[in-house]
Parts: C-alpha cells; structure tokens; sequence
C-alpha cells in the first residue's frame, strides 16, 4: 500500500515537496554499501516528483515513517497547514494510460 | 579439437577449452558493463534505497543513478544469498537507474539476470536503451507476458513469475540477433524496435524507455560483453544465481 499526499494545485505540490526535501536534509550524500562512508557520487536531491493525476488534482508518495519520526508533531501540523493536503492510497487509474 | 556446446539446453565446456580455467577477471578488458547488485562495494545506498550503482568494468559507463528518493530501488533482499535491487514491488511507481552518455553495444552480447514478481501493464521494461530513434528495451510483452515461443510451445505466467530469468541478446547495428532466454528452458522474448545507437544514449534500469513502466521485481546483474564470450558469461551467471542452462 502506498500513500500519496494529495494537493488541489501544483503550486502547493511543489512547494510541499521542496519543504520535504529540506526537512530531509536533502542532498543527501550516499554512502557505500559495503563500508558505510560517504561517497561522492550517488547525491540524493528531492524527494519526489510531483504528477497531475487524471482528475486534475497534484500528488506525490508520502513521508516513510523512519523520516517522519524523526519530526515533532508541531513541524507535522505546520506542514499541514501550510500545504493542505488529503492522504489517499494509490490507484494506477490516477494517471493516464501511457503507451510508447 | 571439442567445442562448447549446447544440447538439451546445458551448456558443456570441454575440458581442454581455456575457457575452462578462465576467470571475469581474466576477461575485464572484453566486458564493456557489468552492473552486479550483488557486490556491495559497487553500491552507492540513500538508507535501504539503492541511489547508484557503479560499472565494475572500468569502461566508459561510469554510474547509473536516481536522485529522486521515491524513485530509487531498495537494497534489502537476496537471491541465492546474493543482494539484489528491487524495483517496484511494495506499489511504488517508475523506481529506476539512469546513465546517459556515448556507448556502442553493437557486436557485443548484454546478458541480464532478474526475477519479475508481478506485472500490472505491458512494456514494464527490465532494462531499455533510448537513442533518439535507435532504442530496444527487454519488456514484459502484455498483462501476463514475459514470455513467447519455443519451438511451438507457450510458456505460461507460472513458469516465469518468482521465476529467475536469465537472458542473453547479441547486439547488432541492425537486429537483435540470437535472443535466447534461460528459465528453465529456452524461450523467445519480446524486444521492441531492432536498431542501436551508440551516441547520446539514455541506458535505464528498472523502466522502459518513456519512463512510464516500472519493472516489478528483483534485478540481480547485467552484463555486456564481447560475443565470443556470451556462453561462459552465461555459465558464469547460471552458476553465480542458480539458474539451470
């Protein structure tokens, strides 16, 4: 099950996200499977690409719950407020059937 | 002088062939990519999240990466004891890994282990190549296809679903040539388009060229190698990942 935040406006999705992307730390730095140092290659810049579904409306996956633990509730709340959103689970007829 | 040789789909390497006492190593300047999920130190992790994994040839493809968190493939599961990446299984969409750059696989034959575990569309790519025009990609074919003929028979959805895939292509300027796929037996596959490019070419793995169709399972190793090679890579990676040739 996936969830995705759902935003009325790309304005809002994509303010949301970059917000995510700090809150996150981003860019994060990769670090190398096999001994745990950071790398310099493998930088980790956003969390998410915004998409337009089919009804009009902007979404993204939302927060793992490792990273969302990491913040107070205040931060949450004020997350909330400042880009009204709605929790839905995903549905692949969101999106417009693509072919090549 | 014996030859290696293929009959009722194994793979016999006469005991006096050189290939016999040959290691990958001792072939490195024949592999032009080999992208092994399975060796930690090529690697490069964003928490579980695979964010590059680097070309163990030493060739001109240096790394294929994802920046985007939600689009990168997790590092958390085995196959025959090896790591491998996973793509897409818990209904995430369009995790992959991209190069872009020059390279020229004519004349050279790619091999790919992996293992699909679903598939919701067709083209759901488990490797493809976009070279303005000159493209391929190794796809599921339709709702319940990785699969095609073999000498008249069909394979069906359980004969390669949680099964592991073993296919090898010989790559040409003009055709695909000599597509053979090893489950556990020989089957054709579908490959869309039959040229390739060599310049400005987007490499992806774990999507098909469009970036729209997420592969939906375990991608272990490719491999890209000059032809002469093609059976002992194969029997290299038949015996690394429990495959039966």
């Amino acid at each position: 099950m996936t969830l995705y935040y759902v935003f009325s406006t790309e304005e809002l999705a994509i303010q949301a996200e970059a917000q995510i992307s700090i809150l996150g730390n981003a860019p994060i730095k990769g670090r190398n499977a096999k001994t745990g140092e950071l790398v310099d290659i493998g930088e980790t810049t956003r969390w998410a690409i915004p998409e337009q579904r089919l009804d009009g409306k902007w979404v993204f996956p939302k927060v793992n719950d490792e990273l969302l633990a990491q913040y107070s509730s205040d931060i949450i709340n004020e997350f909330n407020n400042a880009f009204p959103n709605t929790l839905e689970e995903y549905n692949k007829t969101w999106f417009p059937s693509e072919d090549e | 002088m014996d030859r290696i040789s293929i009959k009722n789909n194994r793979i016999t390497i006469p005991s006096d062939n050189r290939l016999k006492s040959c290691t990958m190593a001792d072939i490195q300047s024949e592999i032009s990519m080999w992208i092994d999920f399975s060796d930690e130190e090529y690697i490069v992790l964003n928490g579980n999240n695979i964010s590059s994994i680097i070309d163990k040839s030493g060739g001109n493809i240096d790394f294929f990466k994802q920046a985007t968190a939600t689009y990168q493939p997790s590092y958390v599961n085995t196959i025959n004891g090896l790591k491998v990446g996973t793509f897409n299984v818990d209904g995430s969409l369009g995790q992959f890994l991209k190069w872009k750059g020059d390279f020229d696989l004519n004349d050279n034959t790619l091999l790919l282990i992996f293992k699909p575990t679903n598939v919701t569309h067709d083209k759901e790519s488990v490797f493809s190549c976009d070279g303005g025009g000159n493209d391929f990609q190794i796809q599921s074919d339709d709702y319940d296809e990785w699969e095609g003929d073999i000498h008249g028979d069909k394979i069906s959805e359980d004969d390669w679903i949680d099964h592991l895939l073993m296919y090898s292509i010989d790559m040409d300027s003009v055709d695909l040539q000599g597509f053979r796929v090893y489950q556990n037996r020989e089957l054709m596959v579908t490959a869309t388009e039959d040229r390739l490019g060599t310049t400005s070419l987007e490499l992806m793995i774990g999507i098909n060229r469009a970036e729209v169709r997420g592969f939906i399972g375990h991608i272990c190793e490719i491999i890209c190698v000059s032809r002469q090679y093609r059976t002992f890579v194969e029997h290299y990676l038949a015996n690394k990942w429990g495959v039966l040739v």
